[in-house]
């Protein structure tokens, strides 16, 4: 106080006297900021989840070489029609919007009288430049042994630990899958890529690759047809078959909940707006003698725009830090999903640079209007 | 010096025009104490509202410490209250969660000064005021109040004061001690401009006009 009042001194004395109207305004910004963090942080927990189940589901779209008739690929007949086993690592290089690739060269034969899918696969490839844990259905298979899916086992009587001969190759069996309940999936016998090209004399040659389409910006309108265009924009001798029902969940899950906290930003800023309208309204029109005595005094009105300004910078920071702290330990209490509630540590900090400001915006017709009064109407009210 | 040159003030109410005040010409020079005496409605508040340019008037010219208001924008009508045009008003208006010397350093938030914290201590010690500098505005009575509100009006040293019932509140005996704060600042070379419905014993002005219903009374 040596140099004089200051508007940080007159500040802090209106707070420590306006206490609950100052509690109002910080626990509106509070509870405004860790709602928002607490929806925003379940909903994309939602969307973790559902990353995981439908992970499980495994993979959403199916890439075959262009001239192979989707109809006879349906009926497990998988003699025409390959491609370079090289297009895997073309595609995990691309932008296109998948992220998880497996090459596979298969084909419908007989194994002492069961009729069973040969499916040779490499270990899963990620998008490049990604660290993804890989699918659980994707497998690894070391060259000369296999993996028997539940019904060929159960048909062929086999064992972990076995042997079996394949088209006069022998192969050790290294597991028995689960049932998953659908053929061809329980009628497979993976093996290494290598080994199965060698068999059926294709070297270097697949017939499919599975991908995981994960990523699709919510903006898109048709996502079927935007992935098929980036992976033919990647290879344009490809068909490019979507599972719509995994495919089109996913996409609308993720919609839904983009949508979601659309919504709760929108109800969350209007309601903080009012509030905050209102409270800065009140604030100033207890104050409007106060208003009016700095002007007689000839204080600029910049100056006590500051000082109710500087009071909805203060208290909104103090708000957002606070509820931002709230919202993700309510996040994380009330996440019922089962996937992580987190919330981008950059978006937050955004978010709390971001409040003050629309606070500021929102105090901002109140404290203009009470700077338009007339200073020799409110001059002649009552004693202070 | 304060100049008033056939200054008008109306008010519209709706389709009746108020006249507030008509055709006023006051002069008081540098220096001097000014007394304009009416009764209530005679329209005594407007003249300091427009002396101290926080009104504009309907017609007419105001010089106030060597500044035509009539030509001065808001800016520099605010400025000019800031460093040379103090006010005193009859209900106090101090600020009620500041005590009475950050009151009283309330014009540093308008224009800095040299030395603030013994200026303002030096002006409560010289209202009798010293004793109750951390005191709150509800806890200091009306005389006290009123002085701490001179003690404001003072402190950045205006070249004119303009006090609209300064006393209207207050007993004889705080009256009297806030009407010798003002003839201290005459002698100190401040103009000081006062209003009031009654008549004021303890001082002796220079100049004393009287308004009845907007009209300078000859």
């Amino acid at each position: 106080m040596r140099n004089g009042l200051t508007l940080t001194r007159l500040i802090l004395r209106e707070v420590q006297r306006a206490k609950l109207n100052t509690a109002l305004c910080l626990f509106t910004v509070m509870a405004a900021t860790a709602l928002l963090v607490a929806m925003v942080a379940i909903g994309r927990a939602s969307v973790d989840a559902t990353r995981i189940m439908m992970k499980q589901m495994g993979f959403n779209l199916l890439i075959t070489p262009q001239d192979v008739d989707p109809a006879r690929y349906q009926a497990l007949d998988f003699q025409k029609g390959d491609m370079p086993e090289d297009y895997v690592q073309r595609l995990a290089s691309s932008t296109a919007l998948a992220q998880h690739f497996v090459g596979k060269l298969q084909k419908t034969t007989q194994v002492d009288g069961c009729t069973v899918v040969l499916t040779g696969v490499l270990p899963e490839v990620p998008k490049v430049g990604t660290q993804m844990q890989p699918m659980p259905t994707a497998f690894v298979i070391a060259e000369g042994e296999v993996k028997v899916a539940y019904a060929a086992a159960r048909a062929l009587g086999l064992q972990a630990g076995a042997r079996m001969t394949i088209m006069g190759k022998t192969f050790v069996v290294n597991e028995i899958l689960t049932e998953v309940g659908v053929i061809p999936e329980d009628i497979r016998i993976y093996a290494h890529l290598h080994d199965v090209q060698a068999l059926l004399e294709r070297p270097g040659r697949i017939n499919a690759i599975d991908a995981l389409a994960c990523y699709c910006p919510v903006d898109v309108k048709d996502v079927v047809a935007a992935l098929r265009q980036t992976v033919e924009g990647v290879l344009p001798d490809v068909n490019v078959q979507p599972y719509h029902s995994i495919l089109l969940a996913r996409q609308q899950q993720r919609v839904m909940v983009y949508r979601l906290e659309l919504a709760a930003l929108a109800i969350v800023m209007a309601g903080s707006a009012i509030a905050i309208w209102g409270l800065t309204y009140l604030n100033v029109r207890n104050r409007r003698r106060e208003i009016g005595v700095l002007r007689a005094l000839g204080v600029p009105d910049s100056r006590i725009a500051a000082l109710f300004i500087g009071k909805i910078l203060a208290y909104s920071l103090a708000g957002a830090i606070a509820g931002s702290a709230l919202g993700t330990l309510a996040g994380n209490c009330f996440n019922v999903t089962g996937g992580s509630a987190s919330f981008p540590p950059a978006v937050l900090a955004a978010l709390i640079a971001a409040t003050p400001l629309a606070a500021t915006m929102f105090g901002l017709p109140p404290i203009v209007s009470g700077l338009l009064q007339e200073p020799t109407e409110v001059l002649e009210e009552g004693e202070s | 010096m304060i100049r008033f040159e056939n200054v008008s003030k109306h008010f519209r109410k709706g389709t009746e025009v108020i006249r507030a005040l008509d055709a006023v010409s006051i002069e008081v020079p540098q220096g001097a104490l000014a007394l304009v005496r009416g009764p209530s409605g005679s329209g005594k508040t407007t003249v300091i509202n427009l002396a101290a340019g926080l009104a504009r008037p309907t017609a007419g010219r105001i010089t106030i410490a060597g500044e035509t208001l009539n030509d001065l924008p808001p800016r520099k009508r605010t400025a000019l209250r800031a460093q040379r045009v103090a006010l005193v008003f009859q209900m106090f208006h101090l600020v009620p969660y500041l005590n009475a010397l950050e009151n009283v350093l309330l014009p540093t938030l308008a224009s800095p000064s040299d030395d603030p914290l013994d200026r303002a201590k030096r002006l409560l010690e010289d209202l009798g005021l010293s004793h109750r500098a951390s005191h709150f505005p509800a806890e200091l009575s009306a005389g006290e109040r009123q002085r701490c509100a001179v003690a404001r009006a003072l402190f950045n040293r205006p070249s004119v004061i303009l006090a609209d019932e300064p006393t209207g509140n207050l007993d004889a005996e705080s009256a009297a001690h806030v009407l010798q704060a003002f003839d201290v600042a005459r002698a100190d070379g401040a103009t000081v401009f006062l209003v009031s419905h009654q008549h004021l014993d303890a001082i002796t002005p220079d100049k004393e006009f009287s308004l009845k219903n907007g009209v300078l009374q000859a």
